[in-house]
């Protein structure tokens, strides 16, 4: 037995040190560095590429290789603060970037920004915050660059609109207006059916909408929730006639009951592809799944998708929220100095003419999408009407999210699904709802207080700021800018006429 | 001496090397991170502040996140969650025991039962038959049901007891997320086959509702409240009996007896009609002052106050269980003209998406799983130790099937069932957290987020690893509570 029990030690043994002899690192003469994404086939292409480009520039080689079985938030934590992360990760706008600064997982790419190209001035302005944070000191530095950026925008099937004899809807609409377009819309579309088939859009963006009624998430200095304000409680109100009564949108029962989940971009793609949504609320990378939708229908000998966009209707202030996929350098990755070259590989032609072609959202340099390449690709016809609509919402009226360093964005959006789910199942009234949802983030943001005291200078900073800013404005002067911090107010306040 | 000696140390340390991959993967993967989580849950372990490229240190805090775990209303909610999902518990056990009796009888053909099968199956192949030659069998569903329905008689009659037993073990075999997946597509909404079947079936109650007398329908109310009082008469007198046979003790008796009180007490408020609530509280009173009276009369046999609480409690509690069913029905009888007045009549809920039917989605799952759980191996095997000799003395003394299961079968089985609430109890604490992670990522509105999901957020999403291991120990204490008065009481009352 005791053979037994050394032959097997001696097989593990040798099987570990095969393992290791296996690993990537060990075969490859070149670094190895590993990019934490999404399993996106497309991924390959851009990597091939990124090797082309540092060819081109003579840059030094390196092996990049995809990563795409971590990119779960909770894995990147364990996995960083474990010192064994990937090189390279992607970040969501969720506060991601943040939330791992405050980790400490991220590294500060300020300098090799400027040094390689990569700044802030090299992307969209409304990106900021998703490639900056605030350290405790209050300045604010640079952590990621974007991969991609998004704004959203209804994405209108023509077709639908004529198949069911109702007028297209605007480019410009205000709220009203879309209410009365949808009610039309699904008592046509539905006439006769013996249940609700058709919905006017698949949802729409509660954030944007509640930022045109000019309610931020939070005050102008980040250090107070503001949205238990009546104006949200009513615009809640009405989200849930618009589900619960007109069925212009989908309700979440509804939305549970639709069974075609499948392909890119989930439930919403295939019900605009079938005429089920006349419009969808969707960032340029829906294009992707419309491509395959074209390619099925003219095998099909069917005509392909008529498409044209339409903004978000809106109550006094028209805005979109700009989001990004974004690459950050995990702060132990053993090759920070190659890592530096991916992201400027990022604000590369090459890289962003990649983007443009496959319509993976907008590129990170904005001034490629005033190219033809971008505008009228001349293998889709049928999307000359919608690209440039994402370009120009994007440069005009996009505004990022507002991330308090006082809340983490996963506390902030559990809140408030918890707050919306509540209302919706009658648990409470939409005033209790948006009462509850500020109270538990001011909440949120003392005990962040309480836990880590390194912030209350930067806290007491900007409350002493926003006092500033409420005597200025009862006095009815106008506010500098420089005072205001959260991404909505600056917007707002420049279109209110309020900033210096 | 010396050779023995080292051939004693020898010995000794092949053992110990033999010992050691289990030992040190004990040591490395369960008692130092549990010795750890208890440490972390004295501190303020934050991952945004405390990681290995963060240069702040982990500091004591004494009891302030247990202070701060009872502060916070979420977990009282998630707490109240996940005893709410243990309801399950009596109704599970029930549905194995049940299981596990069918299925120790003899079921093989040859005889009689293979032509009672292959009738079955002839009956439904011709139902299928029929609904296709009349345009309503077309869906697949349909066909599938029958074939399936056909296959398991056929091999019922051919295999006996051996099929129906895997077949009841299958949901044992499958992957707990598939089935999960399963069970979403089982719920949905529009297409799901649950609503599908419900739907018809609603739809004609819709018509019996709204062409009877809305009186009639609301007298449900009343009916429910006669099941209440019933089921009280019922669980007082099986513990007037256990008190007067020594089986239970008088504190216990009096104790779980409150239990049986409780869903009476709660018509009150819940009723929509109050006079129903205070009816059914004064007759459940009655009833209990009834069995006292009968009680006072004297007893055979003596114990100790505390005698048999484990297995009065879980009698208590079962019943009570069955009661607030029976009060839920009522009121839904009550308001269920309103409900078939509106234009589209009496719909299927919406299970995963609506607040109040989430948790019974979860718990019909869960029960459709304990029916072929191993729950249901352990009665088998359990089943076939009762010794037949008793069965034979009750047949003698002329005692009813009800009769020997009560006062053979069940105490028999008094040992397993033990130990099947003592498992079922902790696992019931700290479950939830995959169903609710793949089928409604807790909501809607947190209804179905329990304390093990609680963890898992706190820990994982927002990183206080100090204050996850503070719910994970609350829960702890919780188990071990509950298990200490389940051996305190339950296995003394098994061993008696």
């Amino acid at each position: 037995m005791k053979y037994l029990f050394i032959a097997c030690l001696v097989v593990l043994t040798g099987a570990s040190v095969l393992t290791a002899l296996w690993l990537p690192e060990s075969r490859s003469s070149l670094p190895v560095l590993y990019w934490v994404t999404d399993p996106n086939p497309a991924r390959q292409d851009q990597i091939n590429i990124f090797k082309q480009w540092l060819k081109k520039n003579g840059y030094p080689d390196m092996e990049l290789r995809v990563d795409s079985a971590n990119n779960d938030q909770s894995k990147k934590i364990i996995q960083g603060v474990s010192g064994v992360a990937g090189d390279i990760w992607d970040l969501y706008s969720n506060g991601e970037t943040q939330y791992y600064y405050e980790i400490g997982l991220l590294r500060d790419v300020t300098e090799p920004a400027l040094r390689m190209g990569f700044d802030p001035s090299h992307t969209w302005k409304a990106g900021e915050p998703e490639l900056m944070a605030t350290t405790h000191d209050g300045q604010l530095r640079q952590f990621a660059f974007p991969c991609n950026a998004t704004v959203g925008l209804f994405l209108v099937n023509r077709q639908t609109f004529r198949d069911h004899q109702q007028p297209l809807p605007p480019k410009e609409w205000k709220v009203d207006e879309f209410e009365r377009l949808g009610r039309e819309y699904v008592r046509a579309a539905n006439k006769g059916l013996p249940s609700r088939r058709y919905f006017y859009a698949d949802g729409v963006n509660l954030l944007t909408w509640m930022r045109s009624c000019g309610v931020g998430e939070y005050n102008e200095t980040l250090t107070r929730c503001t949205m238990d304000d009546p104006r949200f409680a009513r615009l809640l109100e009405r989200w849930k006639n618009w589900m619960e009564v007109d069925h212009i949108i989908p309700s979440n029962a509804d939305l549970a009951a639709m069974t075609a989940s499948g392909g890119y971009g989930g439930t919403s793609p295939q019900k605009f592809n079938s005429g089920e949504y006349a419009m969808i609320h969707a960032g340029r990378y829906l294009l992707i799944q419309m491509r395959q939708f074209d390619a099925d229908r003219k095998k099909k000998g069917l005509p392909l998708l008529d498409m044209t966009t339409a903004g978000l209707p809106y109550d006094e202030f028209a805005n979109v929220t700009f989001v990004t996929r974004s690459a950050a350098v995990y702060v132990g990755s053993k090759h920070p100095e190659l890592a530096y070259y991916f992201l400027s590989y990022l604000a590369s032609e090459d890289y962003n003419m990649q983007i443009v072609r496959d319509a993976d959202s907008l590129p990170p340099n904005p001034a490629y999408t005033r190219t033809e390449a971008y505008l009228h690709p001349p293998d889709h016809p049928n999307e000359w009407d919608v690209h440039g609509a994402f370009a120009k919402a994007a440069e005009t009226i996009a505004i990022g999210n507002s991330y308090s360093p006082f809340v983490l964005r996963q506390i902030y959006n559990r809140e408030l699904d918890e707050a919306t789910q509540e209302f919706l199942t009658d648990r409470i009234s939409a005033d209790q709802a948006v009462r509850q949802l500020a109270s538990r983030l001011n909440q949120a943001i003392d005990r962040t207080l309480v836990e880590n005291p390194e912030l209350k200078p930067l806290y007491d900073k900007l409350v002493k700021d926003q006092q500033t800013i409420d005597s200025l404005r009862a006095r009815g002067e106008k506010v500098p800018l420089s005072l205001i911090r959260d991404p909505f107010h600056r917007a707002y306040y420049q279109y209110k006429g309020w900033a210096q | 001496m010396r050779t023995r000696g080292t051939r004693t140390v020898r010995n000794v340390g092949a053992g110990v090397a033999f010992l050691m991959p289990n030992l040190l993967g004990f040591l490395v993967f369960t008692l130092v991170p549990l010795v750890f989580s208890m440490v972390l849950a004295f501190s303020n372990w934050d991952l945004k502040l405390h990681n290995q490229y963060k240069d702040k240190h982990i500091q004591f805090i004494g009891l302030d996140n247990f202070i701060q775990l009872i502060n916070e209303p979420n977990f009282w909610k998630y707490l109240g969650n996940t005893f709410y999902l243990m309801m399950l518990l009596p109704f599970g056990i029930a549905a194995s025991l049940i299981a596990a009796i069918l299925l120790s009888k003899d079921l093989r053909g040859g005889s009689r039962r293979m032509w009672v099968s292959l009738l079955l199956t002839a009956i439904m192949v011709g139902s299928l038959l029929l609904l296709l030659a009349t345009g309503q069998g077309r869906s697949g569903m349909v066909i599938l049901m029958a074939s399936l329905v056909a296959s398991i008689f056929i091999g019922g009659a051919i295999g006996g007891q051996t099929i129906y037993r895997t077949l009841f073990y299958i949901p044992n075999f499958t992957a707990g997320v598939a089935t999960m997946l399963l069970w979403k597509h089982l719920f949905n909404q529009q297409s799901g086959p649950i609503n599908s079947v419900l739907r018809g079936p609603l739809l004609g109650l819709t018509d019996v509702v709204r062409q009877s007398p809305s009186t009639l329908v609301q007298a449900g109310l009343w009916v429910a409240a006669g099941l209440i009082a019933l089921g009280a008469w019922f669980g007082f007198r099986r513990l007037r009996r256990a008190w007067a046979d020594g089986d239970c003790g008088s504190s216990a008796a009096v104790f779980c007896g409150l239990f049986l009180i409780l869903p009476a007490i709660l018509a009150v408020p819940w009723s929509p009609l109050p006079r129903v609530g205070w009816t059914v509280l004064a007759v459940t009173i009655g009833v209990a002052i009834w069995q006292l009276i009968v009680a006072f009369r004297g007893r055979e046999f003596y114990g100790r106050p505390w005698d048999g609480v484990g297995s009065a409690l879980m009698t208590a509690t079962s019943l009570m269980s069955v009661q607030l069913v029976m009060l839920g029905l009522g009121i839904v009888c009550y308001y269920l003209p309103a409900m078939a007045a509106v234009p589209d009549g009496l719909t299927p809920p919406n299970w995963l998406t609506d607040y109040d039917w989430a948790k019974p989605a979860m718990m019909l799952m869960g029960f459709w799983g304990a029916i072929g759980s191993n729950n249901m191996l352990l009665y088998l095997a359990a089943l076939t130790n009762v010794p037949a000799e008793l069965y034979e003395a009750a047949d003698i003394d002329g005692a009813s099937r009800m009769g020997k299961f009560w006062n053979i079968t069940w105490p028999q089985l008094a040992p397993t069932t033990f130990f099947i609430v003592v498992m079922g109890v902790i696992s019931g604490l700290q479950g939830g957290f995959e169903q609710a992670r793949v089928m409604t990522k807790g909501g809607p509105a947190g209804s179905t987020t329990t304390l093990s999901y609680m963890i898992y957020s706190q820990g994982f999403e927002i990183g206080r690893l100090g204050y996850a291991s503070a719910v994970s120990w609350m829960l702890f204490a919780m188990v071990l509570v509950i298990t200490l008065f389940n051996w305190k009481f339950g296995n003394k009352y098994v061993n008696d």
